[in-house]
């Protein structure tokens, strides 16, 4: 068990080292963070929000007129609710608002005096947390000052799950979890490469360590630190608001895949590169490009087609589209099955790679 | 035969790209002996220990280690070794009972096994107390020391010693080379050292070894006697002028001025014709005494006083 007093060495190796640790888990984090809350301000700054007047008379309109002359929201009126609602569980409303029959005479009413009770509905998109409230207290303001009254108002609520989940997340979250997995190639490989270049490989090569050791003693802790990555990615997405509507098992068999590619990569970098100083930059050259065009910062399908082809040659593009199929649409195995067997083809070659790379490029002489 | 001797090399030679860095070199060491390999920096010394313990694949000739061939049996001459490599090379991160268990558990070892080693190493080498720190928290000592006993964990038959003392204050040293002396007769012991009184002091086998090639080889003994025609000189003087000394210079091959205090080495030396030259120039002689020549004087004769690379 020569191996796992190697793993067990190399994972303590990375454990204590906080600011590899910290890269690795550290990087996707805050881009999830950062770009989570960027989308989220591009919607703040324009919540969409629908009406359905029932009511049809001037004051009704006058109210609606008001709403729409608030900056934050873009208002859109509905002839009737199927309407609206079908636009709420696409995704294009945070909420919608009915405004009853029998409004504008409450309101009239009221201006004169009365004690009518005015009953607002609104329905909105649960998934979207905070922003449909954001938009919702906007609305119930307006509605206080257009009538001119203390509280009559009573705002019905109901909470609605769509279909269409929140785009930003659904699209950023896949991609974020590949692209910190990617960092275990820079990772691994300077690990790699340190260790010979700081004499530890060749000290161990004066000992009856064989070359099936340094494998697997180095690829087994990278193998246990890309289920925690994922985890951890996965968590904090989560509480971010991401749904998943497929098999969460399967999306993390792809996410598992990749990190074995990169780990095969990484091996593949370590054991022919000659410096750490060397090795660094390799990888950087090497992974940008994927991260750019494997799809998790953009949609790739309007690239040049070189570029596409290219892109479409490493296993990230798969693993994306896969995971962000299974995450968004609910995709079943079937429907992903050509993904599955171009990413695990590769995940197979990658460390094949690695094994062949590690026996020619380290070792004797 | 050639399992009568516990290391041989045949015709060993390693070249890097041209340069040759071992050149055909023969050695014999004995089961049980300690064989030191001298000689000034960039003479192959790393090179050949390289070679015997299968990181390097010799250009030319092979060696035998512990029965084996290092070309076609790598696999069994490094269940019989330790290597205490030149470099201090540890697992940083790892405190030094992590570091000890890592190289036990490679030769198989058992947990208990390491634990009591470690302990007994760790003592003799005075880092029991902070063994539960980090290694990258080491002084350079400190570290110096733990890599010597991570070569000898599994308490190997044939021990590659490059430079074990390298860098440790006078009180470690002595430690180590105690260390080093309970174990002969027991282990075979190739050691390689810039202190010539640590070699003259453990060696059982000295070889000088300078661009590649042995150039000396013999007990301490034989090496000083073999060098004893060369005459050493120790010569006490007040009055001693810089032309005088020129001249002496000019006439003796070596002459170390420390303070007041001359060195002169030559073979065939005669100390009157010394102390008659200093007095013939006025310069008062205080005490002249011949000495031994050490194996210093040994070394820096065979091999020069030119600077290497
Ligand atoms: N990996 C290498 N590539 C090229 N040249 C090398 C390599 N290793 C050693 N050499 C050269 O081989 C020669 C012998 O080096 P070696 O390390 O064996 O010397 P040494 O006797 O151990 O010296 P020192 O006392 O300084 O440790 C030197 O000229 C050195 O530059
Ligand atoms: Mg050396």
């Amino acid at each position: 068990m020569r191996f796992w007093e190697f793993a067990k060495r190399n994972f303590k190796e990375l454990w204590r080292d906080p600011v590899a640790l910290g890269f690795l888990l550290g990087m996707p984090l805050v881009f999830m963070l950062i770009f989570g809350f960027a989308f989220s301000e591009e919607h703040m700054s324009k919540s969409h929000i629908g009406v359905v007047d029932k009511d049809k008379t001037s004051t009704s309109r006058a109210f609606i007129k008001v709403l729409n002359e608030i900056e934050d929201l873009e208002v859109s009126s509905h002839r009737d609710t199927s309407k609206a609602l079908k636009e709420l569980k696409d995704g294009e409303l945070l909420c919608f608002f009915l405004i009853p029959k029998g409004f504008g005479s409450a309101v009239e009413e009221n201006r004169r005096g009365g004690k009518m009770k005015i009953s607002l509905k609104v329905t909105y998109d649960e998934t979207k947390q905070w922003l449909p409230e954001q938009a919702i207290a906007i609305v119930e303001g307006v509605a206080l000052k257009f009538m001119g009254t203390e509280n009559p108002l009573n705002l019905k609520r109901q909470g609605i799950k769509p279909e269409a989940k929140p785009e930003f997340l659904h699209f950023l979250v896949p991609g974020i979890v590949i692209f910190g997995l990617m960092i275990l190639i820079p990772t691994l490989a300077r690990t790699i490469v340190a260790d010979k270049e700081k004499g530890f490989l060749p000290r161990l090569f004066t000992t009856p360590t064989r070359s099936v050791d340094f494998l697997l003693g180095y690829s087994l802790p990278m193998i246990l630190v890309t289920v925690i990555l994922v985890i951890i990615y996965l968590v904090v997405a989560f509480l971010m608001g991401l749904k998943v509507y497929g098999n969460l098992a399967l999306a993390f068999i792809f996410f598992f895949l990749i990190g074995v590619c990169c780990i095969g990569f990484a091996m593949t970098i370590g054991a022919f590169a000659k410096s750490e100083a060397q090795a660094e930059p390799v990888c950087w050259i090497f992974l940008v490009p994927m991260a750019m065009l494997s799809g998790a910062w953009f949609p790739i399908e309007n690239l040049h087609p070189i570029m596409m082809n290219f892109a479409k040659t490493f296993p990230f593009y798969y693993a994306l589209e896969a995971s962000r199929r299974i995450i968004t649409t609910g995709a079943e195995f079937n429907m992903v099955s050509t993904e599955f067997l171009i990413v695990l083809g590769w995940a197979v070659l990658s460390f094949l790679m690695g094994t062949i790379a590690f026996r020619r490029g380290i070792g004797f002489d | 035969m050639s399992d009568d001797f516990a290391v041989q090399t045949f015709e060993l030679a390693k070249e890097f790209n041209g340069l040759r860095a071992v050149d055909g070199i023969d050695l014999k060491i004995r089961e049980g002996e300690l064989f030191s390999l001298l000689g000034p920096n960039g003479a192959g010394k790393t090179t050949t220990i390289n070679m015997l313990c299968c990181l390097l694949k010799p250009t030319k000739g092979t060696a035998r280690v512990a029965g084996y061939d290092v070309l076609n049996e790598p696999g069994k001459v490094k269940g019989h070794i330790g290597v205490s490599p030149q470099e201090t090379v540890l697992s940083e991160r790892l405190n030094s009972w992590e570091n000890l268990s890592l190289f036990g558990k490679i030769y198989g070892m058992s947990s208990k096994e390491i634990r009591e080693r470690s302990e007994e190493l760790l003592e003799r080498v005075g880092l029991l107390d902070r063994a539960k720190d980090q290694v990258r928290k080491f002084s350079g000592g400190m570290k110096r020391r733990l890599n010597l006993i991570l070569a000898l964990i599994h308490d190997p038959q044939i021990l590659f010693l490059d430079e074990p003392t390298l860098g440790l204050d006078p009180q470690s040293r002595r430690a180590i080379w105690e260390y080093i002396e309970s174990l002969k007769g027991k282990k075979t012991i190739l050691l390689t050292t810039h202190y010539m009184e640590e070699a003259d002091f453990l060696s059982d086998m000295v070889a000088i070894i300078d661009s590649g090639k042995i150039v000396a080889l013999g007990t301490p003994n034989e090496l000083k006697k073999k060098f004893a025609d060369t005459g050493v000189l120790r010569v006490s003087t007040k009055g001693l002028r810089k032309d005088i000394l020129e001249e002496l210079k000019a006439e003796y091959e070596t002459v170390n001025e420390t303070a007041e205090e001359l060195k002169i080495v030559r073979d065939d030396l005669d100390l009157k014709e010394v102390v008659d030259f200093l007095y013939s120039r006025n310069v008062s002689v205080y005490s002249a005494a011949r000495e031994e020549p050490t194996l210093e004087d040994v070394f820096l004769r065979i091999t020069g006083k030119r600077l290497r690379d």
